[in-house]
């Protein structure tokens, strides 16, 4: 489906992508990196919406650098917020599958097919700017699969929905992406995406660090040094349990109930927490981790591809 | 060829029904009325100065209300079709229609066709106020052939400008505003001003000077055409006037529609 050789992209003296080698087949993709990680340029690269300075991209066998009529296959929902507060959620869906080639009532069917899949079909006529950031959201998957493409591509979906629409927007991604079609999901937030179960591909400073399946990521991020919060009736006696256990690089007492400490090894620290409270009939009242972006592994990953680190089992 | 059309049809009426907010359409109305009211506190004035209100006053006015309205013209061609890149960038919808086929091109002429609209609806209004404030005061019996005239001109005037500011739009994104106001100082003021046969014949006000003397020329003072004669020579055939105008439109466009689909446009960076 999309093909990545040694691709590169400068953005004068800045990278936006670096020496990036790619093949994916038909599939569901998470695109995970940091804001800024070089996300968006990788998709405006697979769209043909930017030449690569060096390397090739491949899409559906065809190199989409000026091949528009390739787009006709790609239903496309950016990060961006839409900017049309006069127009309501159906003209401008309308007007986004007349751009596909559509003629006005064939475009405005599907338009209204795809915001009525969407859950959007009741304020359908409603000016956007009295939408909600869901609602403007829903709008948004509209135009991207109204013309029933492909490959759907999202970059950063989830943002702003609240837990209900973060719920509906993960159980229509599944559905998607269980009638076979091609799906590439960009976030900077794990569990967002892993709700999905894609294959990973997680990208940083430009550069695609790892790839594979969630339980391959899951080993990898159980390696990655994880600073956590407890909260427990005897923080003392916790800490004294948790260096004499497990592998802590450091540890402090930020009140009378809690302690934060860091450790290069959080499955070794998530296997003995359980025996500690058993055997020594601690309370934990909460377990909070301090960093819940995915900063902290992509810092380790770069570490491993600078050769900064060694991965454990290696 | 078709689909593009019918996509820049469908861009035209979504832009100008989704961009026509109150501010919009009060800076078009102002337009509208400015040379109007122009020429009618003109009339006033000479009405009430001791010589009084008289044809040949009035005839001279003409040239002045033309200049009024072709002004409200450029200004409205300018804050319309220049911005067709950059508005779609800095409102950062470039991406949802640039990720559509032939969604660059539909944008290029969508746009062009939005902005000559309101311009050239500018115009009408501005034409025919100015045309029944003249007509009040000098009862020449020629009002429908002078409104068809006028109206003929700034069809034409709006297509070639309209045509040349959007491919500024496209070719230089953050400074398109500045590079169409330097086109018409240089082109049209100081060129098309140059009295050489040669160099003034490469601006847009020289062909449609030519088509209004032909179509004017009869309400004009005669003093007036034989002094453009002295400086800037023989004219063609009315119809090579505005063969070059379709001519330069057509190519402009054909080269802005080539630009703005083999440009790469750069909406963040991420690194």
């Amino acid at each position: 489906m999309i093909e990545l050789k040694n691709t590169t992209k400068l953005y004068k003296d800045v990278i936006g992508v670096n020496d990036i080698c790619l093949n994916l087949q038909a599939g569901t993709y998470g695109l995970l990196g940091p804001n800024g990680s070089g996300k968006t340029t990788l998709i405006n690269l697979i769209l043909g919406q930017l030449k690569p300075t060096i390397g090739s991209v491949t899409l559906f066998g065809v190199n989409p650098w000026k091949k528009s009529k390739l787009l006709r296959r790609i239903g496309l929902c950016p990060s961006v917020e839409v900017n049309y507060p006069r127009a309501t959620g159906l003209e401008w869906v309308t007007y986004m599958v007349q751009l596909h080639g559509f003629r006005f009532m064939q475009a405005q069917k599907k338009a209204k097919e795809s915001l009525d899949f969407v859950g959007l079909s009741h304020a359908m006529n409603r000016p956007m700017r009295n939408y909600s950031l869901g609602m403007r959201q829903r709008a948004k998957i509209g135009q991207a699969i109204a013309h029933n493409p492909d490959l759907l591509i999202l970059d950063e979906p989830f943002n702003g929905l609240d837990p209900i629409g973060r719920h509906e927007m993960s159980a229509f991604l599944k559905t998607w992406a269980s009638q076979g079609k091609g799906l590439i999901l960009a976030s900077h937030i794990l569990h967002e995406v892993e709700a999905i179960n894609p294959s990973f591909l997680l990208i940083s400073g430009g550069r695609l660090l790892a790839s594979g399946s969630p339980t391959e990521v899951r080993n990898i991020l159980a390696d990655t040094p994880y600073e956590l919060t407890m909260r427990t009736s005897n923080p003392k006696q916790l800490a004294t349990l948790l260096i004499e256990h497990c592998d802590i690089e450091s540890l402090k007492f930020t009140s009378k109930t809690e302690i934060l400490f860091s450790t290069p090894s959080a499955s070794q620290l998530f296997k003995v927490i359980p025996e500690i409270i058993q055997q020594h009939k601690i309370m934990i009242t909460e377990i909070r981790s301090t960093d819940d972006s995915l900063n902290t592994l992509f810092s380790m990953l770069m570490k491993l591809h600078r050769g900064e680190l060694m991965q454990r089992g290696r | 060829m078709g689909s593009i059309l019918q996509n820049a049809i469908a861009t035209c009426r979504f832009e100008i029904r989704s961009s026509f907010t109150i501010q919009r359409t009060s800076v078009s109305l102002i337009l509208a009325l400015f040379p109007p009211t122009m020429l009618g506190l003109l009339i006033l004035g000479a009405t009430f100065s001791r010589a009084g209100i008289s044809s040949s006053i009035l005839q001279d006015f003409t040239p002045l209300t033309i200049v009024l309205i072709g002004l409200v013209s450029l200004l409205s061609l300018i804050l319309w079709a220049t911005p067709n890149v950059s508005a779609e960038l800095e409102g950062k919808s470039w991406v949802f229609i640039a990720s559509r086929p032939g969604g660059r091109i539909s944008i290029f002429l969508g746009k062009f066709l939005a902005s000559f609209s309101v311009s050239y609806a500018i115009c009408i209004v501005s034409i025919s106020l100015c045309t029944l404030l003249i007509d009040s005061q000098l009862h020449t019996g020629n009002t429908v052939r002078f409104w068809l005239s006028l109206s003929g001109i700034f069809f034409l005037a709006c297509l070639a400008y309209g045509g040349i500011f959007s491919l500024l739009g496209v070719l230089f994104i953050k400074r398109a505003m500045t590079f169409s106001v330097g086109f018409v100082i240089v082109s049209d003021i100081i060129m098309a001003s140059v009295p050489g046969v040669l160099m003034n014949k490469f601006s847009i006000r020289y062909h449609l000077q030519e088509i209004s003397l032909t179509w004017l020329g009869w309400f004009l003072p005669s003093s007036s055409e034989r002094g453009y004669r002295v400086i800037f020579g023989d004219g063609y055939p009315v119809t090579i006037h505005i063969c070059i105008l379709v001519g330069i439109t057509l190519f402009t466009l054909c080269l802005g529609a080539w630009a703005i689909a083999n440009r790469e446009y750069i909406t963040t960076y991420e690194a």
